[in-house]
């Protein structure tokens, strides 16, 4: 049963560090975006 | 065996959405080369990249499985190897659009060859049928071979594994379509526009 309990914290430690990055991309992602659209508009003016 | 059994729980709903993703992936790859929109690569993608994650999952703990009713990790049997095998060929898909540069090449290869890689689906889930193989049935055309409680506990597993692959689809995607924006306003803003 070993095996079975390593898999499972393997598995759901796996899990939670793919939601925390996930999270964490797109919130740095999203605050990249409005800064390039930011500099994109004051050029525009 | 004892409580390994329920390792089923873990195995069938990963096998399931493996299968769920790869078909998502190959529809999404059908539908980039018809109407060549940059969000059908990406779902092609998101959606093969969780189908390893979860194929991965269903060979682990198949593996653990065997090990327990058979008395060995691995013994190459019909299911195991098909299941390999299609893995290996979603593994190259992903290998594959990481070493082309160019983007609307990457997207155009990378959908042929996501399409051609999608005959490992059926010959894995069919290979019970097909071939000599040790791996239980436990859905077949005569019924699912459970007691009632383990259907419902087999079922609610499927569907969360389901909603899971349905958030993280959604959480990849968006994920691909900002880098996407971010790298093109990038490029704008690197040629002074």
């Amino acid at each position: 049963m070993l095996e079975v309990f390593l898999v499972s914290v393997v598995y759901w430690t796996s899990l939670l560090l793919l939601f925390i990055w996930l999270n964490r991309r797109v919130q740095r992602l999203t605050e990249r975006l409005a800064m390039l659209e930011g500099d994109r508009a004051d050029r525009e003016e | 065996m004892g409580d390994l059994y329920r390792i089923l729980y873990v195995h069938l709903p990963a096998a399931w959405v493996c299968y769920l993703a790869f078909t998502i992936s190959m529809v999404s790859s059908v539908l980039y080369l018809r109407r060549r929109e940059n969000r059908y690569d990406t779902f092609a993608e998101v959606s093969a990249l969780l189908g390893l994650l979860f194929g991965a999952v269903t060979l682990v703990t198949g593996s653990i499985w065997a090990n327990s009713a058979w008395g060995t990790y691995w013994n190459w049997d019909p299911r195991e190897t098909t299941t390999l095998v299609l893995w290996v060929a979603y593994l190259g898909y992903i290998t594959l659009k990481l070493s082309l540069e160019n983007e609307e090449r990457r997207a155009v290869v990378g959908s042929v060859y996501n399409i051609l890689a999608f005959v490992t689906v059926p010959l894995s889930y069919f290979s019970l049928q097909l071939l000599p193989t040790l791996h239980p049935q436990v859905v077949s055309g005569s019924g699912i071979a459970l007691t009632p409680p383990m259907i419902l506990a087999l079922a609610l597993n499927v569907v969360s594994a389901t909603v899971l692959f349905a958030y993280l689809m959604g959480a990849g995607s968006t994920v691909q379509a900002l880098e996407r924006r971010v790298e093109a306003l990038q490029y704008l803003q690197e040629e002074g526009r």
